[in-house]
């Protein structure tokens, strides 16, 4: 009734004059202009998230590196093989890279429970995960003989493709953990 | 109002027809590749950071709890049930099932880990430390991770696979490490096809220390919250 009045009356309606060309042009780049800003905030989102995911992997990976060292037995060798824990978590294979496996052992009282077969996951490759291990003597106090400074560093890339995988001089970031091992044999 | 309509309408030609379709068209197309777009944007960007924080959450509980894991012995069951548990602290188990006799050790499967561990009940001068059960145990219908401790429980979900092996490293073959790997219930990215996993290497430092100082002959019992 009211449309019917409107056409009637002569007044201007939507249903008569219906959408030019130019007003959808103008609309479709109205909403373009609209949804880029909200497009680029969800991509940064999601770049953001990928940088988060490797941060927590980093952080993963070095409260890690800590466990094996302290599995070491606390002796002259333990900085050596503290040490030796450092290294990508990529090994070479030809011209690509692979995820590294955890160098795993034997133990025949366990022969029946324990997996010998573990790997990093691939997905952990395009950061090119880099540990470094470092152990030092405390000094100062009366108990600092007691205790070693283990200090991790976990470097990687965000989105980088790296050809050198020793190559830590253009790493972009670096997470750094440390902890102390007490050292029972050093007690008076 | 019928003869009004009539005389101003003159129909639609079939060169507009396919015009506006075209133009229908395009615009459709735009719009659901951008809703397409910004969901995808969405769920790789807030949801898999809010899992992935679940995950590392998840982690990081199990790492405090398993660092403390111990035996549970107590003086009713003996010296050389402790001798036992030193010697070889890890078991193979079933689901669900059940530590039976003075065989408390830590009992683990592909979905479920279960041990004691010291209590948290600040310094103690009691001579027999309290212990208390802790079981992980991961639910794939529900993809839940459920943490019972004390008649507490947690969970932990928006997971697709929670898997618990043991392994020794070959720099110390004595020690057994527990290896935990999550995946999240969420697609990696488009073209991989992948979930986010997140893997860890975890110690108990009661094992750690009771293997690599043997000399200690640690003979204290415990008692259970």
């Amino acid at each position: 009734m009211k449309i019917s009045c409107r056409i009637n009356c002569g007044t201007k309606s939507m249903f008569k004059l219906g959408v030019s060309f130019p007003e959808i042009v103008v609309a479709v780049a109205v909403f373009a202009i609209l949804a880029l800003p909200i497009y680029q905030s969800m991509h940064t989102v999601q770049t953001d998230t990928m940088k988060s995911i490797n941060y927590f992997r980093a952080m993963e990976l070095a409260n890690e590196a800590i466990e094996y060292v302290r599995l070491l037995p606390v002796n002259k060798d333990f900085k050596q093989n503290a040490e030796g824990f450092s290294g990508s978590i990529l090994v070479e294979q030809g011209d690509t890279f692979e995820a590294a496996k955890i160098l795993t052992g034997d133990n025949p009282n366990y022969k029946d429970i324990l997996e010998s077969n573990i790997q990093y996951s691939n997905q952990y490759n395009p950061a090119y995960f880099y540990r470094t291990i470092e152990v030092a003597d405390l000094s100062g106090a009366d108990y600092a003989g007691l205790l070693k400074k283990v200090i991790v560093t976990v470097y990687w890339d965000n989105d980088v493709a790296v050809n050198n995988l020793h190559d830590l001089s253009r790493k972009t970031k670096k997470v750094v953990l440390a902890s102390l091992i007490t050292d029972w044999g050093a007690q008076p | 109002m019928t003869r009004f309509a009539f005389r101003k309408s003159r129909g639609v030609t079939l060169i507009e027809m396919v015009a506006g379709t075209l133009i229908i068209s395009i615009i459709f197309y735009v719009i659901t590749n951008f809703a397409s777009n910004m969901a995808f944007k969405y769920k790789h960007g807030f949801v898999d950071l809010e899992n992935f924080r679940v995950a590392h959450q998840a982690i990081n509980q199990l790492r405090r709890d398993y660092n403390m894991a111990c035996p549970y012995v107590t003086a009713g069951d003996g010296v050389e049930e402790l001798k036992k548990f030193l010697l070889m602290p890890f078991a193979i188990s079933k689901v669900d099932e059940k530590f039976v006799g003075a065989n408390r050790r830590i009992r683990i499967t592909p979905q479920q880990l279960t041990f004691y561990k010291f209590a948290d009940t600040g310094f103690s001068m009691d001579s027999q430390p309290l212990v208390e059960e802790v079981e992980y145990t991961f639910d794939a219908n529900s993809g839940k991770l459920t943490r019972t401790c004390s008649g507490n429980s947690r969970q932990f979900s928006g997971f697709k696979e929670v898997e618990f092996k043991s392994f020794v490293h070959l720099t110390n073959p004595q020690i057994p490490v527990i290896w935990a790997k999550i995946v999240l219930d969420q697609d990696y990215y488009q073209d991989s096809g992948k979930p986010l996993e997140l893997t860890a290497s975890i110690n108990s430092n009661f094992v750690i220390d009771s293997i690599n100082h043997s000399g200690w002959q640690y003979k204290t019992f415990h008692q259970i919250k």
